[in-house]
């Protein structure tokens, strides 16, 4: 199921129960922008936000809900992700019950595990 | 509580509009509050860059705290309200040390102190301070 987000993601597919997103690097470029002139990396608050826009296509897609982040319950975040290191967020579902949707994510920049957070999602208000 | 201390702007290596926080308004210890610029599209994301500025500042007061850390681990973030206009206060407190890893816990608050975000920012040694 190919999805569209003109704003950060060039493309973003749904197979097999996993989101995956390909963030545009204008949009890569604009997140970077003054954090550390000079050797710029992606804030990881900014990592974990792209990690919750392609774990909410998932929901949206597989269950049918708009959907909100309620929690980071963890994001860890292994290694510096540059805007031109091809950044691809990918997203499945581990859990659903009576307080919302649980969502695993990766970020994969320059070939390698760049973050891995768990996210926690409830019904919009 | 001691604010002798230059503006953010001095301390961190953010720049333009990476740069979020404005002044730092109390320090003492393991605390630290600081205020942010006003803008009207807080989205959670940025709130939560912002709280890790804070945490950054504060963990680079400790002594042997990095010049210049890096996030490398957020935990337990509840996010109470995920859009925001104005600016937010934000206060900080050294919760461990772990190694070269500062844990701080972070309440990122509206004009009216209700809270909008709260978490656990883990700051690391950044590339500065190898």
């Amino acid at each position: 199921m190919p999805i569209r987000d003109a704003r950060a993601f060039d493309e973003m597919t749904i197979a097999g129960g996993v989101a995956r997103g390909v963030v545009r690097r204008a949009h890569a470029d604009a997140l970077c922008e003054g954090h550390f002139p000079g050797r710029p990396f992606v804030p990881g608050a900014y990592l974990a936000g792209l990690m919750a826009d392609v774990g909410r296509q998932l929901l949206l897609a597989g269950e049918g809900e708009e959907v909100r982040l309620a929690e980071i319950e963890d994001c860890a975040f292994h290694a510096p992700v540059a805007p031109g290191d091809g950044i691809v967020v990918e997203a499945r579902l581990i859990e659903a019950g009576p307080v919302g949707w649980r969502v695993a994510a990766d970020v994969h920049a320059a070939g390698r595990r760049a973050a891995r957070g768990r996210l926690r999602f409830a019904v919009e208000d | 509580m001691s604010v002798d201390l230059p503006p953010p702007a001095a301390l961190l290596r953010h720049r333009g509009p990476a740069l979020l926080l404005e002044s730092i308004d109390a320090h003492e210890g393991g605390r630290l509050s600081c205020s942010t610029v006003a803008r009207d599209d807080w989205t959670w994301p940025r709130m939560l860059e912002a709280a890790a500025q804070t945490a950054g500042l504060l963990a680079g007061l400790q002594p042997g705290g990095p010049a210049a850390g890096v996030v490398a681990q957020v935990r337990d973030v509840v996010v109470r309200r995920p859009a925001y206009a104005g600016r937010l206060r934000i206060d900080a407190t050294l919760d461990r040390r772990v190694l070269q890893f500062w844990r701080c816990r972070a309440t990122v608050r509206a004009a009216d102190a209700s809270v909008l975000l709260e978490g656990l920012v883990t700051l690391g040694t950044g590339p500065e301070d190898a």
